[in-house]
Parts: structure tokens; C-alpha cells; sequence
């Protein structure tokens, strides 16, 4: 008696495979970028809260970042921090809501604070918490992601 | 048992301190005055990452972090100064090579620098040293 094994083609299996991989790949890149959101925030100075508060993920389809003004006075908080962080939890679930992982070429986090390269670099004659100290910030987190 | 991040200071503080025509250092914690026309350098240890090299009881502990050298020469000179400065001290931290402080070997994974700004009565090239050790 003759013997015979067909495989039933799934038209719908590369679709399948492909979204699976679509999902993981952007499971890893939302988690990649939830790290990098904790650590900027988590390392940043507080002193008028504006710095922490100016963070921002841009991707290849959106637009601009946020910057906010310093007060003088200082007076910022532990909340400005958390803040910050839902800013940029904010910026992660709106890019990989509005942007196929697959036309997502690059994620950008800046700072768009005015005094943000102060923070980095710090200077002689910087005002806020510690004279002619920085924080560079971005300098760990490409150290940390490079 | 002294901290890790004391050996891992000293193995760059030394060699840093070796590095022939450096000119003052401003180091971490000192207090430091700057006198105006004369170059110095800053350097601070910045740690970033501290975690188990494996799975398992009493891990291996992998560090990383940054050692960042500050290079401050006088302003309104031109940049030649800076960029020399910043020139010899990524070549004594030069990625892949180790700096040493008894048994403690922190090895170097790059040494890269910045671009230069003005800084009150300075003009300043920051210069990062990425480095690693197991311990």
C-alpha cells in the first residue's frame, strides 16, 4: 500500500513568523530604551528640576524635543525625576505606537534644557548644585549602550 | 578590603601621573584653583556599571565606567594646545592596553575625545577612557 506525507502549505505562515519577530524585536528595543530612560534620569542633577525634565526620545518620524528654563531660585524635587521618566515612558510607547519597528531607522535621546551642555561639561563659573562640576550624563549612557 | 574603585582610581591616577609633559592636575576632591594662563588637567573616576559576570553563588562582579580627563589650556590661543594635550593622553590610555595598581589590571576599551568649547578663561577638551575589570 502506498505510503505518502503532504505538507499542507499555510498561506499565512511567513506572515505569522514575520510579526512574531516584529513583536520581539520591539519588545527588546522598548526595554532598550526603558534602561537608557532610568539611568538619564536616575543620574541626572536636580537642582530647578528643568534639566531632568527636558529629556526626550525623537525617532527618523517625529519632531521635536523638549527643553524647559531653569529657575534660579533652584527648587526642584525627587517628583521632577519621576517626571522626567514618564516624559520619556511617554516618548518610547508613542514612537512604537505611530512607527512600524520596521521603518524605524534610529532613536534619538536628547536634552534639549538650554544649560544641558553646562550639566554635561560643567564650567568654571557654573551656578546650581556645586561649582565647576558636571554630570555627564551622556557620556555614561554611551558609555553603558555604545 | 579595600573597595575596588580605590585600586581601579590609583592604576589611572598613577599612570596618568606618568604621562611626561602633563602639565598640573586638579585632582578629584582637592581643592583647586586655577591661575589663569596656565594649562591643567581634571580627571574623575565615573563608574556606570556594576553587576555579576554569571549566573550562580558568589559571582565574578563585572565593572565598567568611565575615566574622564578634563584638558583646560588657556583661552584665545587657538586650540593647538588642547588638542596636543588631549592627543597624549588618549595615547597613554590607548583602547586595549591595561593600566596596572599592584594586582589589580583594569583594561582600557577606548580612549576618545570631544569636541572643544570655551570654559571661562579656558578652553577645555574632555577626554573619556572607557574601561572594564573583573573581580
Amino acid at each position: 500500500m502506498a505510503k505518502q506525507f503532504s505538507v499542507k502549505y499555510d498561506p499565512n505562515f511567513s506572515k505569522r513568523v514575520e510579526d512574531k519577530l516584529e513583536k520581539m524585536a520591539e519588545e527588546k528595543i522598548e526595554n532598550l530604551l526603558l534602561n537608557m530612560a532610568s539611568d538619564a534620569t536616575r543620574w541626572s542633577p536636580i537642582y530647578s528640576g528643568a534639566y531632568v525634565q527636558s529629556f526626550s526620545f525623537q525617532s527618523n518620524t517625529s519632531s521635536r524635543g523638549r527643553g524647559r528654563q531653569s529657575r534660579k531660585e533652584g527648587g526642584g524635587s525627587e517628583a521632577d525625576r519621576q517626571k522626567g521618566f514618564n516624559n520619556l515612558v511617554g516618548d518610547v510607547s508613542k514612537i512604537l505606537n505611530s512607527t512600524s519597528i520596521v521603518d524605524l531607522r534610529t532613536v534619538t535621546l536628547r536634552n534639549d534644557a538650554p544649560h544641558a551642555q553646562l550639566v554635561e561639561r560643567g564650567a568654571q563659573n557654573m551656578k546650581g548644585p556645586g561649582p565647576n562640576n558636571s554630570w555627564p550624563v551622556f557620556a555614561k549612557l554611551r558609555d553603558k549602550y555604545r | 578590603m579595600a573597595s575596588i574603585y580605590d585600586d581601579i582610581r590609583a592604576a589611572f591616577e598613577v599612570k596618568l601621573n606618568s604621562v611626561s609633559g602633563l602639565p598640573e592636575v586638579a585632582w578629584e576632591n582637592i581643592t583647586y584653583s586655577p591661575t589663569t594662563g596656565t594649562s591643567f588637567v581634571k580627571p574623575r573616576l565615573v563608574p556606570t556599571v556594576r553587576e555579576p559576570a554569571v549566573r550562580g553563588l558568589n559571582p565574578q562582579i563585572y565593572y565598567q565606567g568611565i575615566f574622564r580627563v578634563d584638558c583646560f589650556v588657556p583661552e584665545g590661543l587657538g586650540p593647538a594646545a588642547a588638542d596636543d594635550l588631549a592627543d597624549k593622553i588618549i595615547d597613554a590610555f590607548e583602547a586595549t592596553t591595561d593600566v596596572t595598581n599592584g594586582s589589580t589590571i583594569v583594561s582600557i576599551r577606548y580612549a576618545e575625545r570631544e569636541q572643544g568649547m570655551p570654559d571661562g578663561a579656558f578652553f577645555m577638551i574632555p577626554v573619556n577612557i572607557g574601561w572594564y575589570i573583573y573581580n
